[in-house]
């Protein structure tokens, strides 16, 4: 069986041409290797979009993002735009804007509330966690220090007791990092602990 | 998840009479444990509600317990 290759992999994940489809899907069904690394993919994917860090206009710029037209000379701007009276209005209007833009949503005040992930004790044997709620299941994700997942599990309560296949690939005296988090019945996250960072001694 | 030599062999015969996209979804969703909004942009789908799944694992659930769908 031919895999298919990591770019393509990540050239189906980001586009998904219609063309692909049915080939794509027949031999993600019957091959496990590429499937998963798919899977791997996406959970990647994910960590990655609510990591992404802010790029501000000005920083993006000089990568030549976000390049607008250039700004009016001011002797091209007209006499009336100077008056006091036009100047504060558009100051407030500004501040307005900024307020508006700035200020929650309904649905966006409904922060995702922190759990508490407890310490592990070195040996990854067990993941426990404190949730201030009742979630229809929770995923257990490790990473190491690169970020690279190793292993995720899914439970329906704490703790969490990772496989012996799970724990496998991880390496004594190696610092892990592993989060929990929670999901409701149609599979949507609803809350997600900080990351907690151990060394691993089984 | 372990299962007994006999009852993957079940297992997997039920699964080969899934659609391939239903078959993957099942895998992505039991087996490599992504959401199904996870699977659903992976597998670039219109729309997965939890309904399909459960109409797929209903379809599985027939299989298995078709006597074809059964080890001997």
């Amino acid at each position: 069986m031919t895999h298919l290759s990591a770019a393509e992999l990540q050239a189906w994940y980001r586009e998904g041409r219609a063309d692909d489809r049915t080939a794509v899907i027949a031999h993600l069904a019957q091959c496990d290797t590429c499937r998963h690394a798919l899977a791997v993919l996406a959970m990647n994917e994910e960590r990655q979009l609510s990591s992404a860090p802010v790029v501000t206009v000005a920083e993006a710029r000089p990568l030549g993002y976000a390049a607008g037209p250039e700004p009016r000379r001011a002797g091209g701007v007209p006499g009336w735009l100077h008056h006091p009276v036009v100047r504060l209005a558009g100051a407030a209007a500004v501040v307005m804007l900024v307020f508006w833009a700035t200020t929650p949503t309904v649905n966006q005040r409904r922060a995702i509330p922190t759990m508490v992930a407890g310490d592990s004790p070195g040996n990854a044997d067990e993941f426990r966690w404190e949730s201030p709620f009742v979630a229809a299941r929770y995923r257990v994700t490790l990473r190491d220090t690169k970020g690279v997942l190793v292993f995720s599990g899914e439970t329906s309560a704490a703790p969490f007791r990772p496989s012996a296949e799970q724990k496998s690939p991880l390496s004594a005296g190696e610092p892990y990092t592993w989060k929990v988090e929670a999901f409701d019945a149609s599979g949507s996250l609803i809350a997600e602990s900080a990351p907690v960072t151990f060394v691993f001694r089984p | 998840m372990m299962l007994a030599a006999e009852d993957q062999q079940s297992l997997e015969l039920a699964l080969s009479s899934l659609e391939d996209e239903d078959r993957v979804i099942i895998w992505m969703r039991f087996f490599d444990a992504l959401t199904l909004p996870e699977i659903k942009r992976a597998l670039h789908l219109d729309s997965l509600p939890p309904e399909r799944l459960s109409r797929i694992i209903a379809a599985l659930k027939s299989a298995l317990a078709r006597p074809e769908g059964r080890l001997a």
